[in-house]
């Protein structure tokens, strides 16, 4: 398998993988249950430089995006993080590419897994080949969507979490980054 | 085996030059000359001590084949061209040989990277001094023993063994004997080179998820993603499947363990193996 097929595997990998949402608590016309809305509250809503930080995405009843973001960082390679999530209160539905590693026409390498581990998103994102790039102002390194199950606030945070940077043979973790997190929230 | 013959002094025939060796099967050998003008046919001559031929069989071109030789016994073989006037007095010169060798089993019939194994090969007609291939320069055999015409063993090494060496190439592989005359017998896929999964952690240098594949892993895998063996980036320890590139079929083994751990009792990666602060 050469690079030409790294869209597919990514795609493969990122395939949904909680699908199974949990009950609702809203409630719709005519009585009827209905499902929550959903939204994202982050620690740290305008990140400063050399940082990375989950901030709302789009959003559609029960499920909300929640973008990892990079701000003002140069020489990054790729990223590694896992994220917890409050099951069975929460639920992962997938990811979504994001726009930081692709710069100057790369093609990321993306592997995320949200159903080996109960509760616990683990992502890989790094371009693939020998250049790093400069992030300026903010950009999206991935989208992780959620769907909250059941109303109230629920948080995510990020463990394992390293930016790397591109040296060979192995990318060493840049030092001196700032993680923000926040919560789901359903109502 | 070749045949060369001298020169004829009797009828008119002149000498003739070295023909080819073609493949014989176990139990035949075949003989090959080239022509000697005047000639009607050849005698070729055989037997198992050298200048007392006890068989002959005709031959009316310049390749003879004689069959139902005897395993692990060598043979004396020459040749005389005839024609009406009669078979030249002299023999050609002799050449000695074996049939052909032939594998029936070798075990143990796979090993995993990383292994080195003691093979026993069984079969027929192994000569001392022969050698045995697995064609595979990652397949390291670092001694071969004749033990019998009907034995032979090896001690192979499956690379890799260590860090930055480049990985035996996983899949079946022919296992041929030569023997010290080139002539080979060979067995197809009698050997198979399995992947070792415990190379698929290669971030090791973050003791939080050391025996654990995630992201991390991805990032370093990314950083040669592409690259062939001839790239002097190239990671040995990125391409598990040793088939000379960082590739899709690589990225997948770590895509597919994500968030596992290593458990060495089942040699295998598990979530269960993973403790309970990364579950």
């Amino acid at each position: 398998m050469r690079i030409g097929t790294l869209l597919l595997l990514a795609a493969l990998v990122g395939a949904p993988a909680c699908g199974g949402g949990g009950s609702s608590a809203g409630t719709g016309p005519g009585g009827s249950p209905g499902p929550l809305a959903a939204s994202f509250l982050p620690d740290q809503p305008a990140p400063p430089a050399t940082t990375i930080a989950m901030e709302e995405g789009s959003k559609s009843n029960d499920i909300v995006t929640v973008n990892v973001t990079l701000t003002d960082t140069n020489g990054v390679f790729g990223a590694a993080f896992e994220v917890p999530f409050n099951t069975p209160n929460t639920s992962y539905v997938g990811f979504t590419p994001g726009t930081a590693f692709e710069q100057g026409g790369n093609t990321p390498i993306y592997t995320v897994d949200g159903a080996t581990q109960a509760g616990r998103v683990i992502v890989g994102v790094a371009r693939s080949g020998v250049s790093a790039t400069n992030i300026s102002g903010t950009k999206t390194v991935i989208g992780l969507k959620f769907r909250v199950n059941t109303a109230g606030t629920w948080p995510l945070t990020f463990e394992n979490a390293t930016l790397f940077d591109g040296q060979q043979p192995n990318p060493v973790p840049i030092p001196g980054i700032g993680w923000f997190s926040g919560a789901v929230k359903g109502v | 085996m070749n045949v060369k013959f001298p020169w004829f002094p009797i009828v008119a025939l002149a000498a003739a030059a070295l023909g080819a060796v073609v493949p014989a099967a176990a139990g035949d050998i075949v003989v090959t000359w080239d022509p000697v003008a005047g000639a009607s046919g050849y005698h070729v001559y055989y037997g198992t001590q050298s200048g007392t031929y006890t068989q002959t069989v005709t031959i009316y071109t310049t390749t003879g084949t004689i069959s139902g030789l005897t395993d692990c016994q060598p043979y004396f073989v020459a040749v005389k061209a005839f024609n009406a006037a009669g078979e030249s007095p002299q023999f050609s010169n002799e050449l000695s040989g074996w049939s052909r060798p032939a594998i029936t089993s070798a075990t143990p019939t796979t090993a995993m990277q990383g292994d080195q194994i003691v093979m026993d090969v069984f079969g027929s007609n192994f000569q001392s001094g022969a050698v045995v291939d697995l064609g595979n320069a990652n397949v390291v055999i670092t001694s071969t023993s004749v033990l019998a015409c009907n034995h032979m063993q090896i001690l192979a090494t499956v690379e890799p063994t260590a860090k930055n060496i480049h990985a035996a190439k996983v899949g079946k592989l022919d296992l041929t004997v030569s023997n010290p005359d080139s002539v080979f017998g060979m067995k197809s896929q009698a050997f198979e080179v399995k992947l070792n999964p415990a190379r698929f952690d290669i971030n090791q240098d973050d003791a939080t998820t050391k025996n654990r594949i995630d992201g991390k892993d991805t990032v370093y895998m990314a950083r040669d993603f592409g690259l062939a063996d001839s790239d002097p980036n190239y990671d040995p320890d990125d391409d598990f499947d040793g088939d000379g590139w960082i590739d899709g079929s690589d990225l997948a083994y770590i895509a597919s363990n994500l968030g596992r751990c290593w458990s060495a009792s089942a040699k295998a990666w598990s979530a269960a193996a993973c403790p309970a602060t990364l579950r």
